[in-house]
């Protein structure tokens, strides 16, 4: 009863001015960056971030998740209408979603993404709320070695789930943890790898990194692909949406229940962001859905499987976030930054005030409104958001550089914030080139100095004893989960080896 | 012998490996308080630079010994090999493109607080469009002008950003643009 009433309470904060602004505001913002290739939803909530600066808490974390929600959605009219999928987790839509287009089914591909990211979004955002108080009950009895490893957890399944090669992702992962070690140490005092430089005594803002890989390095990464978009012509005369029947809705029952559990469950794991849920609920829907011989041909399936997916892992990120302080994915650590420059640390203590818990009920209220409102958007202006496609890509392009230094340099009003965006923008593009996935260095710049706090608090604590992360029941579950995460790659590498050498042999 | 691919291929393991190697000598010599029977603030980047070089020394032995096998994807490469080829989004190849949109970048930095951000930002805008294959050049010079009066205005007016006005002549041109948008 307590949550519906602070829910209620969140409810009728949302409907202020203020706050409905910024949300309207994050629903555009989401849905024109996540429709461009090159930007993507992290792209958008950096480049929000300075403009929250002088706001309030309450419209600045509304603002930026109101962008993460509509992000994981508006790439679908792209994928689906032009073969252009603006984020990596819109390519599981250009197999069956533009397969349906092609076949004349346009209007009716965008009406199943559409109930996908609205059944995704609500389920949950409800499972969130109904979470988001026992959660925080047990974080509170959280230690250092269940920080690690829940931590470890995160890391291990980035690892195991991205890239082309396993080794190339953990090298990624160790330079990003690496880059996290940079700067004074929090227990000794001791300086590292500052090589006598005054900015680097401060460490490397994270943010700077996201900023860095995910904005410069991706520019960099277009201008080497000569900046063009491939896909179909544009035509205005697709663009509209077509509802799915009851009937065929009931017919994919299985698929939204099952999409938006796994994209919920999925996302309460750090690490695995919405591209990672996208991929493997179409994955999942490809091994056990009922006409998964026929995927790629154009199903609703297809369709509704990734996109409740992606939708479903946002909520699902801000669990760990607001219960435990812990960022899941590239977003989410933005988000934390914004909580941080407000003066707010996330984490379970946030329950235990009714001031912030009002202010975490109404960015829970947020979620329901912002999921509504995005796809009310969604039907009746999609029109006008593919249009954003007009724009030429060498001056978005152009832009988005702009945006991305001027963000860094207002961080601190240095410019040395601003080279180090260049740098790691340079090494996002060198990373991209030579097939190192990025996102497990993203992740190990922002989880680093977590794992590193409780590693040696509790190696402090526990007189070096390493055993204790497996021997403690919690710490030990994820520990062996984490182990499982890494296991699994290279079990399926064996199998798949054995499998092609036994014809060879017969 | 090794060929050029190869050692093409060997290049990046060797250099992160030959960087580790350094940093792991640094973290040696870190200056701090030690505590007997506790480990330093050494211990955790040592421990990453252990791994680091152990893969790394393995990617460049097994690429030195021609081993194809030992690769292991993650799991969603092998989703996204199951795809229709004919769906998968085809990508052009031209590094110095990008090298050129650096190069600039850096340039721009350089001149960053000499010039003042508006100056700077102009013709930053302008090139970088080039570079990017815009080339109409009185749309493109409107472009970089007016996404610079926005960036400016917005930051300095609204978000209260101090951006770099530049020296000498750069200055007193900064100086006038902050009257004409209303900017004290």
């Amino acid at each position: 009863m307590d949550t519906l009433h602070y829910l209620w309470i969140g409810l009728t904060h949302i409907f202020t001015l203020q706050d409905i602004a910024t949300l309207v505001a994050g629903l555009l913002v989401g849905m024109a960056v996540s429709v461009m290739p090159g930007l993507g939803l992290v792209m958008g909530v950096v480049l929000a971030l300075p403009f929250t600066y002088r706001m309030p808490i309450e419209p600045s974390i509304i603002l930026l998740t109101a962008i993460y929600v509509s992000g994981t959605y508006a790439g679908c009219f792209t994928a689906i209408l032009y073969r252009i999928p603006g984020e990596p987790m819109d390519v599981p839509l250009l197999w069956d979603g533009y397969s349906m287009a092609r076949k004349g089914q346009p209007a009716k591909a965008l009406g199943w993404a559409l109930v996908a990211a609205l059944t995704g979004g609500l389920f949950s955002s409800a499972v969130m709320v109904a979470l988001a108080v026992p959660m925080s009950r047990v974080a509170l009895s959280f230690g250092p070695p269940d920080y690690f490893a829940a931590v470890f957890f995160g890391l291990t399944t980035v690892v195991a789930l991205a890239g082309t090669s396993l080794l190339n992702a953990f090298i990624s992962l160790f330079v990003g943890l690496l880059v996290a070690t940079v700067g004074v140490d929090p227990i000794y005092g001791a300086y590292r790898f500052t090589f006598g430089s005054s900015i680097l005594e401060n460490g490397v803002p994270y943010v700077m990194v996201l900023v860095g890989m995910y904005g410069l390095g991706e520019v960099f990464n277009r201008l080497s692909q000569g900046l063009k978009l491939h896909g179909e012509p544009m035509t205005e005369t697709r663009v509209k949406t077509d509802f799915p029947s009851w009937r065929e809705l009931w017919s994919i029952r299985k698929t939204l229940v099952r999409s938006s559990v796994l994209g919920t469950l999925l996302g309460i794991v750090p690490g695995a962001g919405a591209t990672v849920t996208s991929f493997v609920s179409y994955g999942i829907e490809k091994q056990y859905g009922e006409r998964r011989k026929l995927l790629g041909t154009g199903l609703p399936e297809g369709i509704v499987a990734p996109q409740v997916g992606s939708t479903a892992s946002v909520a699902g990120h801000m669990i760990p976030l607001l219960t435990l302080g812990i960022p899941g994915s590239g977003a989410t650590a933005v988000i934390l930054a914004a909580f941080l420059l407000h003066g707010v640390q996330p984490g379970p203590m946030l329950f235990t005030d009714p001031a912030s818990k009002a202010v975490v009920y109404t960015i829970l209220a947020s979620l329901f409104v912002g999921v509504i409102g995005m796809c009310v958007m969604g039907f009746f202006w999609i029109r006008v958001i593919v249009k954003v496609l007009r724009i030429p890509q060498g001056v978005l392009s152009a832009i988005v550089v702009l945006f991305c230094i001027v963000g860094a340099y207002a961080n601190r009003n240095s410019v040395s914030d601003v080279w180090v965006i260049v740098v790691f923008g340079v090494l996002g593009y060198l990373f991209e080139k030579l097939r190192f996935p990025i996102s497990p260095l993203v992740l190990g710049a922002i989880l680093g100095p977590l794992a590193e706090n409780s590693y040696m608090q509790t190696m402090i604590s526990y007189h070096n004893e390493w055993t204790v992360f497996f021997r403690e029941r919690l710490s030990g579950t994820l520990m062996v989960l984490s182990l499982l995460a890494m296991a699994y790659p290279l079990a399926r590498h064996l199998l798949e080896k054995r499998r092609r050498a036994a014809p060879a042999a017969a | 012998m090794l060929s050029v691919t190869r050692l093409k291929q060997m290049a990046p393991y060797a250099i992160i490996l030959g960087v580790s190697a350094y940093l792991y000598d640094l973290a040696r010599h870190f200056d701090y308080e030690r505590v007997p029977g506790r480990i330093g603030p050494d211990a955790w980047p040592r421990m990453i630079l252990v791994l680091l070089m152990a893969i790394c020394a393995y990617q460049v032995l097994r690429l030195a010994l021609r081993r194809k096998s030992g690769e292991v994807e993650g799991v969603l490469q092998s989703l996204e090999e199951q795809a229709d080829p004919a769906l998968v989004v085809p990508t052009d190849n031209h590094p110095r493109l990008a090298w050129a949109g650096i190069a600039l970048t850096f340039a721009y930095l350089l001149a960053f607080e000499k010039v003042g951000f508006f100056c700077a930002s102009v013709v930053y805008l302008f090139l970088l469009m080039f570079v990017g294959g815009y080339r109409r050049p009185l749309a493109a010079l409107a472009i970089s002008l007016a996404a610079s009066l926005s960036f400016v205005f917005v930051f300095m007016k609204i978000v209260y950003v101090s951006l770099p006005l530049g020296r000498g002549l750069f200055l007193d041109l900064s100086v006038g643009v902050m009257k004409m948008l209303g900017i004290h």
